[in-house]
């Protein structure tokens, strides 16, 4: 008896399950709503029988019984859209109208005591008797579902697909069974079977296409499946206590609820799902996947990382923390292969230390069985494994001391980029089929991601290297324009000096006994020295500027200004930001980069003002020179043939190239001239990138120890 | 008769040494008493001949100029220096270390005498034109000692700037300080940027001059 009242509960749950699964479609199309629509109307008859057996009288039943049989009408003719829809048959506009229009018919004709007489008491429980018009109506209701029946077997017949065929078939088995249900409802309501099957035919039409659903991509309802069941678990919840407070009250104190309260209920239930869903999900998620969950939460992580990020350092920290995480495991290795090397080297483990970790052998057996093996190695297959066998003893030794269970090699685009290693298990449990599979798509993933990693790696070095050897080459040269400014300074300017002074020593000797031919002479060869000592002064200040390496590009470039002043053109210098010290070969540059500029203007600019503007930010510096003077047509004279005057300009160019900048040459004839340099500032200082060169010089002494 | 004043000249230059002796052995007030062609030299006349005004090259052989400074006044506190140099370097530097005035080798006769006279009363005669040079070094330096109240370097620098000094190589200082290659790296960027240096040799000795190891 309570199984007989509590089944269409059950059914209600379980169609309930599958409507949320199918509404969770994120882009529904037509055929999602018409199936949505089927499915739920039969979760509704579920939850309206239930409601009419637990009735206390035969007019209670009635009124229940008068809500269930309009629904066969919605329940037949959404399925006939849903197949239409589903089949892709096409209909015309009227056909689709007429077909709703003898639908709502239907619904609406249900209630009335043409159809539905009233209710009558059978040995199982309420049953309706009949009106006149029952047969037409049955016959109306059951059309569009055998038309149905029809559309679906040939489909079934014709498709190519055999996923398609299946789906079909389900559908059409599961639909078959509720009809078939819902005719034995009123042959026993016509005494004509002792139990009426509607429930028995909803319940296995629910299962049905929950097999098809989550075997056959049924609408591709796959994954929401865990959305239909959180939302059965609020149902539940919900449901269950309100149910059991009905039922309490119903048996024990005779009371039922108003229509309003149940009415109330329902809002406060739609409510609650907006409330409580997202909770209900994580729930369901969780019992769902299991362990899987938190796996996948920690790889999600991982996949975020590797899309945002092409550093090496943070990818390989994020990949080994994740797997770390999902498999629950201590031990995680990352081995990153070498293509010029064909060499394996530890880049970073969660237990060893990746430097003292040496490197596989150059060429090693591991690193080219791996790169023919498909798929992931495991342990004991490697100790059996023939082409394995041939393997060194120091990288058996290597392979030991990683103490993995699981080799997953890393592959983009077919080429082994690395190997993720797996240590065992802390529970000691072995890897299940599922989180192998998790493993490959992670690691799919990761190959990707290391690949490119490693490509921008290897660019940067060789920019790097390009850099240093250009900053070599502008060193050489600076260190001997600096040789010949010492030198200058300490022979030269001093025999200079000493000659300035001698003459005015003898200029105070001759005193007033000297004629004045002779004073005028000695002043004569005193100003000729004074000047060949400024001269010089400016030569060597030009050749190697003692401010740049005293105190930085700001004081070397106010110099250089200076100097401009005593030609007569008004220079003002501004500087902006925090001055920072650069690399030596890249203030060199820019030093003569600004140093050129500073010539042009005064060889042919005819300015007599300059604004020299420095400006340090964060990542990069420019420096712009502006000048009042003639101008001229750059056009012009980037087309014209090469001329002496013109190479000042491409040297700059080259300058501004070899500092990995940007140089901008404004000018118009009449209009003055604005020059403007800026590069970025060095991540890494020059220093370091000798140091890396030199570090990459003894790399492979000690990778070939082993095995050699 | 007031005392004429003693001057010790200090260069290795000696044609400039000796145009200078004459043109100050002319002044009546003046006298040379001795020369030195570098450092150790200088530093046994003034001990020997106590002179009363030093002109001094900031550019000398043996020792930097600015530290021969410091070791002339440390030996005879009371001492003139005046610097005479050919290029304005050092300019603020030479003065923190204790100069007294500071000269240009073109400078004119008369300039130079009287820079003599004037250093020997207690002035500071300087040449004209370096005013805003000197101004600008002077800012710099008071920024880097504002600077300095704030710990110059982190802990973690420091840690890895000793490392430097004790010459261990980066994959050393990970292996101790348990940090990446990589971190360590940015770390000693981070302390050449911080010191001005280019290479740990630079790092180590500009390190030894702030006291900071």
């Amino acid at each position: 008896m309570l199984f007989y009242k509590f089944l269409p509960l059950f059914a209600f749950f379980f169609q309930s399950f599958l409507f949320y699964t199918v509404f969770g479609v994120r882009r529904k199309r037509a055929v999602h709503y018409a199936l949505a629509v089927f499915v739920g109307s039969m979760a509704l008859w579920g939850l309206l029988i239930f409601w009419m057996r637990g009735s206390p009288t035969l007019g209670d039943a009635l009124s229940w019984e008068r809500l269930v049989l309009p629904l066969f009408a919605v329940i037949s003719y959404s399925f006939f859209f849903f197949t239409v829809l589903f089949t892709s048959r096409s209909l015309s506009r009227r056909v689709w109208a007429g077909a709703m229009a003898v639908g709502l018919f239907f619904m609406v004709l249900a209630p009335t005591p043409w159809v539905l007489q009233g209710m009558q008491l059978r040995p199982y429980g309420y049953a309706p008797t009949i009106g006149p018009l029952w047969f037409f109506w049955i016959a109306g209701v059951y059309a569009p579902a055998l038309v149905s029946f029809f559309y679906l077997f040939r489909f079934s017949r014709s498709t190519a697909s055999a996923d398609m065929r299946n789906r079909a078939l389900y559908i059409l088995v599961g639909v078959g069974f509720s009809f078939l249900g819902a005719t034995s409802d009123y042959l026993a309501a016509l005494g004509l079977l002792p139990h009426p099957g509607g429930i028995y035919g909803n319940l296995l039409f629910a299962a049905l296409v929950t097999v098809a659903v989550v075997r056959h991509h049924l609408v591709d309802a796959r994954i929401y499946v865990r959305r239909g069941v959180a939302y059965t678990l609020l149902s539940l919840t919900v449901i269950l206590p309100y149910v059991a407070l009905t039922l309490i009250l119903n048996r024990q104190f005779q009371i039922r609820l108003p229509l309003a309260v149940n009415i109330i209920f329902v809002l406060g239930l739609a409510a609650s799902f907006r409330l409580l869903g997202g909770y209900f999900q994580a729930v369901a998620d969780r019992w769902f996947y299991r362990s899987r969950y938190d796996a996948l939460q920690a790889l999600h992580r991982f996949s975020q990382t590797a899309s945002h990020t092409l550093e090496l350092e943070e990818l390989s920290e994020s990949l080994i923390a994740a797997v770390k995480h999902a498999m629950a495991i201590d031990t995680v290795h990352l081995l990153l292969y070498s293509p010029e090397r064909e060499t394996l080297s530890l880049r970073r483990s969660s237990v060893l230390d990746a430097a003292s970790f040496p490197p596989f052998p150059a060429g090693d057996l591991l690193a080219k069985r791996l790169k023919e093996w498909d798929g992931i190695f495991y342990q004991e297959d490697m100790e059996v494994d023939p082409v394995l066998r041939g393997l060194s003893a120091a990288s058996w030794e290597a392979i030991k001391k990683l103490e993995g269970q699981l080799f997953v090699p890393l592959k983009s685009g077919g080429k082994l980029v690395g190997v993720l290693v797996l240590g065992p298990r802390s529970s000691g449990a072995p890897y299940t089929q599922e989180e192998v599979g998790i493993l490959a798509t992670v690691t799919n993933q990761a190959a990707v991601a290391f690949e490119n990693a490693k490509a921008l790696d290897s660019l940067e070095k060789e920019q790097r290297r390009v850099l240093l050897l250009l900053s070599r080459t502008v060193l050489a040269q600076e260190d001997e324009r600096k040789r010949i400014s010492m030198e200058l300074h300490d022979s030269v300017a001093q025999w200079l000096v000493g000659a300035s002074y001698r003459i005015q020593n003898v200029q105070k000797l001759l005193g007033e006994y000297a004629d004045s031919e002779t004073v005028r002479e000695l002043s004569d060869i005193e100003s000729t020295v004074d000047q060949s000592l400024k001269e010089l002064r400016r030569v060597m200040a030009g050749l190697h500027p003692p401010a740049l390496d005293e105190l930085g590009l700001p004081h070397a470039v106010r110099q250089a200004a200076e100097r401009l002043q005593s030609d007569g053109i008004s220079c003002r210098v501004e500087t902006k930001g925090e001055p920072v010290r650069l690399p030596m070969g890249i203030e060199i540059a820019a030093y003569r980069l600004v140093q050129e500029a500073l010539i042009n203007v005064q060889k042919h600019a005819e300015a007599t003002r300059v604004v020299l503007r420095l400006s340090f930010r964060a990542d990069d510096v420019s420096v712009e020179i502006r000048d009042n003077g003639k101008g001229f047509d750059y056009s012009a004279i980037v087309s014209s043939p090469v001329s002496d005057g013109h190479l000042g300009l491409f040297g700059m160019r080259e300058r501004a190239g070899m500092l990995g900048g940007i140089l901008k040459i404004e000018s118009k004839p009449g209009a003055g001239t604005l020059v403007k340099l800026s590069f970025p500032i060095p991540r890494t200082s020059l220093t370091e990138v000798s140091e890396d060169l030199e570090a990459e010089k003894h790399e492979p002494a000690h990778s070939y120890t082993p095995g050699r | 008769m007031s005392q004429r004043i003693r001057i010790l000249l200090v260069d290795d230059h000696e044609v400039v040494r000796q145009g200078l002796r004459r043109m100050l052995d002319m002044e009546e007030d003046l006298e040379v008493v001795g020369e030195a062609a570098d450092v150790v030299e200088a530093l046994a006349q003034v001990q020997a001949l106590s002179p009363d005004v030093v002109l001094l090259d900031v550019k000398m052989p043996d020792v930097d100029g600015i530290e021969a400074i410091q070791m002339l006044k440390e030996r005879q506190p009371e001492l003139r220096i005046l610097m005479l140099t050919l290029y304005e370097e050092h300019l603020a530097q030479a003065i923190e270390a204790g100069a007294d005035g500071y000269l240009l080798k073109d400078s004119k006769r008369e300039e130079l005498v009287g820079a003599v006279r004037a250093v020997n009363q207690g002035q500071s005669p300087m040449s004209p034109g370096l005013g805003p040079k000197l101004f600008t070094e002077f800012a710099s330096l008071a920024k880097e000692s504002a600077e300095g109240r704030a710990p110059f370097l982190t802990e973690r620098q420091m840690s890895v700037l000793v490392s430097i000094a004790a010459g261990a190589t980066t994959k050393e200082i990970a292996g101790k300080l348990f940090l990446s290659d990589a971190s360590v790296k940015r770390e000693i960027s981070a302390i050449f940027a911080r010191l001005g240096a280019r290479n740990r040799s630079e790092a180590i000795s500009e390190a030894y001059k702030r006291n900071l190891i």
